[in-house]
């Protein structure tokens, strides 16, 4: 045996005998019991059992990390403070041997904490829905992930030790994790300062919060992790054998020098490379996130006040896209190439010769034609369509515009993927501009930040709403994507996509399954479809009673239950047709809440158009809120606004206020069919702004007098 | 014929000067190193060790040279340090097979038999097989000579290996490395005079890292030929008489105190001239006073 393995043996066997070697095990199996008692105690899941596994995964791996952390830093520097080193460094043992074996028996330790956590996950995991290379792939990104950093950090351990000979060289251990939790840290740690830093640390925190996307699992990052913890562990291997050099390094063989200082630039070339990799899928994803933050940042005061305020209105367009034909191909990763037909109608009452498209800007017209002569010409995300003839008023121009690009898009610092398609997943929400829109539209708002980030600019989805609803008939062509699909319209029996809305066209591929609730349809992970289709029932009674009082449709088309990232970023896009729930939406349902988010999806919450509208809200609330039978402590809706902590005195609320409790005062019915009212005259304003309560309320009284 | 050839050494630690010049010859035999606390003796035996590198000069064990043939050199070696402490989770016999494996005896055979032979030699027998947690300080340090011995070392340190024996270990570890002395180079570091009187021809004494004395034990008694004296005085002057001279011992006799002093000249007219021992030799070099 050489005496590598012999110290390594002898080592272990001594690590055997330490009482302690056991806690770290117990206080990992104390961690995970907990997580897992409190997942499976739960009747209903509305997260991901992977979710919930990886959101607890990370503080779980830090606690690992330290412990391996310190361990090592114990191995390098046991027998220097017990003396006994001073005894093997006169036998004939390499400072390799004896180091390196030493190390091995850390590693072996740190391969024993990962593969604790591997088979607790492998078991957690087959409780879940998901298929056999799936749990493979699960497995696998733990294991590089935490393995990786594991091997980094017992790495890391040793050079202290060799570096420090003293008590500091263990402090270093939970420092050094400290500047690798602040260098992901997007919101204050070093990655405010430059999001690069980010790249900085012994696991690949390329992410937001979680690794972990819904319906897309890990496959998002799992290739990135790979690249980040290659390049984690090439660097793991050039410390260790820096640590050797500083070991006594007066007692060092000159072979051994020149083999470890020759092992050290050769492994710094695959580490540079990789590492160098990395940084450049980062850095594009990045450069495309400025890009993007540089290209849509509005001009002036205003719209910087309205980008937090509301998203901005547009003006009614004389035209609508009357029907949507698109046969969708996607020959490779994020490249997408579209086969369009449009039917656009004019609405106007004068002749006009231009029409304007908007189609993201990555997506190059490679056809733009029609059976009249046109021309086409392109201006950052803008279509602008010449027809040589007038187009008349109530006219219809059917259009071919084929279009093909990479639609790869990314937000948050360039963390999290905005657009994708890739073999198993896709993700092409509407604000990513994929088909043609109607109109000169923002898809993104973007304006200078009030914060030291290091991008310098805030974005959000431009608001995308549409003035009238569209026929579309969608094909995903090939059979590349094996994965299941959804889409804002139902599928119809041939395969294909096929139905009118107003909202438009969201398309999701992934770990998905359908349920229906009524005439809803809910789209999301297997394993939270019954808790968003117990949500879903919950909401289906608040809808229908809307619908029988209000007289529109309420009850979604279809409800897409996404990751809280991709969630977040479709909510300025209101719409009654198609909601993204996240897990929040759909786990935390509180009857006393409902109210609010039932009325917040037909009217936002606008400052800027002024007190009315505010009144004209919260007078739905408290009709909802009285149909639920909530208790709120007060008798009529002028005291429960005014409580509301609006206003400090009875005479600061807006008159209209008191105004609409007069119809309370005379009957519940009375006051319904008033706000009713209220709520129509608001819909059908073109300017929400122009909404006045007493003036509405004055017509009101008009109509019911007749 | 010398085994260790010393010359020139020197050893800086940041600002202290720990060894100044050390010239020294060291031949098969036991050699006593000798010196108060701080003198340099363990950091001369670190560095004959290879546990500490050194600034400047040469030395060459059995012709290799320290600097360039570290390795070499530890193939030679049998080190005890001053304070021995093996991992405390194996037993004893655990212990000396993996340091005897780490020594280069990669026979089993012939490990186990030298194990076995120095437990016997050092009295671990009945313990051999305990953790050496439980081992007391007297066992611990026999184990750690019997490390030293292992692998039959041609040049043997030890640092202080008498500390926290009782006597019937200590006459034990004499006899043993007497035996050993025949064959090997063994430097032995002590403060304790007698181990070295009893055992070694030769002796260096160092102090403030320089060497003050080397040659036989018998003539560093003759360094304080002349200088030894006994005399007798009233127990009211001890506080004056151990202010004036260098005091080797004293005892109390009724209300006298007799004095046993080094110094050049008669401390008192009725002073007797004594014949200088080893450790009369030891203090006379330590102190200047030499004849």
């Amino acid at each position: 045996m050489s005496k590598q393995g012999l110290i390594y043996r002898n080592e272990l066997r001594l690590l055997n005998r330490n009482p302690f070697l056991i806690l770290p095990f117990v206080v990992l199996l104390l961690c995970w019991g907990y997580v897992i008692f409190s997942y499976e105690n739960q009747s209903v899941h509305y997260e991901e059992l992977a979710a919930e596994f990886y959101n607890n995964f990370q503080w779980i791996m830090l606690i690992g990390l330290l412990l391996a952390g310190l361990l090592a830093v114990y191995m390098a520097g046991k027998d220097h403070e017990s003396e006994f080193e001073h005894v093997v460094v006169t036998y004939k043992v390499k400072n390799t041997e004896w180091v390196a074996g030493k190390w091995l028996v850390a590693q072996t330790y740190g391969l024993c904490l990962t593969s604790m956590t591997l088979l607790i996950q492998g078991v957690w995991f087959l409780n879940g829905s998901m298929g056999m290379e799936e749990w493979i792939r699960n497995l696998a990104y733990v294991c590089v992930q935490m393995e990786g950093a594991i091997f980094f950090i017992i790495s890391c351990g040793f050079l202290f030790a060799a570096l420090i000979r003293n008590m500091i060289a263990y402090i270093c251990i939970p420092a050094l994790l400290g500047i690798a939790f602040l260098a992901q840290a997007n919101s204050y740690g070093f990655a405010l300062v430059n999001p690069r830093f980010n790249l900085l640390t012994p696991y690949d925190s390329m992410y937001i919060a979680s690794p972990y996307d819904s319906i897309w699992g890990i496959h998002g990052v799992f290739d990135e992790a790979l690249l980040h913890q290659l390049a984690v562990f090439l660097l793991g291997v050039i410390i260790l054998f820096a640590a050797i050099l500083l070991f006594r390094p007066h007692r060092s063989l000159r072979i051994e020098k020149r083999m470890l200082m020759t092992l050290i630039i050769i492994l710094m070339l695959p580490a540079i490379l990789v590492g160098g990799i990395r940084y450049e899928h980062y850095d594009r994803a990045l450069e495309q996130f400025m890009d993007t933050g540089q290209r849509y940042m509005s001009k002036g005061a205003n719209g910087e006040s309205l980008f937090y305020t509301m998203p901005e209105d547009r003006p009614k367009y004389p035209f609508a896209m009357e029907r949507t034909q698109l046969n969708v191909y996607f020959p490779s990763e994020n490249w997408m190439k579209v086969d369009s037909q449009l039917t656009i109608a004019y609405n106007g009452d004068v002749p006009i010769n231009d029409v304007s498209l908007t189609l993201h800007h990555q997506l190059a017209v490679t056809d733009c034609s029609s059976h009249v002569q046109l021309s086409c010409s392109r201006d950052n995300d803008g279509i602008r369509i010449h027809f040589h003839d007038a187009i008349e008023p109530d006219a219809r121009i059917d259009l071919n515009l084929d279009y093909e690009g990479n639609i790869g898009q990314f937000r948050f610092d360039g963390l999290l993927q905005h657009a994708f398609v890739e073999s198993d997943r896709i993700y092409l929400p509407k604000e990513a501009g994929w088909y043609p829109l109607i109109g000169e539209r923002h898809l993104v708002e973007s304006v200078r930040a009030r914060d030291d980030r290091y991008v310098q600019f805030e974005v959000r989805n431009g608001e995308l709403a549409e003035d009238y609803p569209t026929e579309f008939d969608v094909t995903i062509m090939g059979q590349e994507i094996g994965i299941p699909m959804a889409l804002t319209i139902p599928r119809a029996k041939d395969g294909s996509y096929k139905g009118a809305t107003q909202y438009g066209l969201s398309l999701i591929g992934g770990n998905l399954e359908e349920a229906s609730v009524g005439q809803t349809r809910i789209v999301g992970h297997p394993e939270v479809l019954d808790g968003a289709r117990k949500t879903t029932e919950l909401y289906q009674e608040s809808w229908s009673y809307m619908e029988g009082w209000l007289g529109v449709p309420i009850a979604p088309k279809v409800i897409y239950i996404l990751d809280d990232d991709y969630q977040d970023r479709t909510r300025v896009m209101p719409s009654r047709e198609f909601y993204a729930w996240s897990v929040y939406d759909i786990g935390y349902v509180d009857a006393s809440f409902m109210p609010y988010r039932l009325v917040a999806n037909l009217i936002n919450e606008i400052g800027s158009y002024g007190d009315d509208v505010s009144v004209l809200q919260r007078a739905m609330i408290w009709v909802l809120l009285d149909h639920s039978g909530i208790e709120t402590g007060y008798g009529q809706f002028g005291d429960w606004y005014a409580a509301e902590g609006r206003y400090a005195t009875h005479e600061q609320k807006p008159k209209g206020a008191d105004k609409l409790s007069h119809y309370e005062e005379v009957g519940k019915e009375q006051f319904r069919q008033a706000v009713k009212y209220l709520f129509l005259h608001y819909e059908g304003l073109e300017d929400k702004a122009e909404f006045k309560l007493e003036a509405a309320l004055t017509a009101y009284e008009g109509a019911a007098s007749q | 014929m010398n085994t260790v050839t010393i010359a020139g050494l020197h050893k800086t630690y940041r600002s202290t000067q720990a060894l100044t010049d050390i010239h020294l010859e060291i031949g098969t035999g036991l050699f006593g190193l000798l010196g108060p606390n701080g003198a340099g003796k363990t950091t001369l035996m670190k560095i004959l060790s290879t546990i500490l590198p050194y600034d400047d000069g040469e030395v060459t064990i059995y012709g290799a040279d320290l600097n360039k043939e570290g390795d070499k050199v530890r193939g030679l070696l049998g080190y005890l340090p001053q304070h021995f402490h093996a991992p405390q989770q194996f037993t004893g016999r655990e212990f000396l097979h993996y340091a005897g494996s780490l020594k280069g005896i990669a026979n089993r055979q012939e490990r186990s038999d030298q194990v076995e032979r120095l437990l016997e030699e050092v009295n671990l027998v009945p313990h051999a097989d305990k953790k050496i947690k439980s081992f007391s300080g007297g066992m611990a340090r026999r184990l750690g000579i019997a490390q030293a011995l292992l692998g039959n070392p041609k040049f043997i340190m030890l640092d202080e290996p008498t500390a926290g024996l009782d006597p019937s270990e200590r006459i034990r570890f004499r006899n043993v490395i007497e035996r050993l002395s025949k064959d090997y180079t063994i430097i032995l570091s002590t403060h304790i005079i007698s181990d070295i009187e009893s055992s070694c021809e030769r002796v260096a004494v160092l102090n403030n890292g320089q060497v003050l004395y080397q040659g036989t034990t018998g003539d560093l008694a003759q360094q304080a030929l002349h200088c030894i004296w006994e005399f007798q005085v009233p127990y009211a002057d001890y506080d004056r008489i151990e202010k004036e001279h260098v005091i080797i011992s004293s005892r109390r006799e009724m209300n006298d105190s007799i004095f046993r002093v080094v110094a050049r000249r008669p401390p008192s007219p009725h002073a007797a001239a004594m014949q200088p021992t080893m450790e009369d030799g030891y203090m006379a070099v330590i102190n200047g006073v030499t004849s």
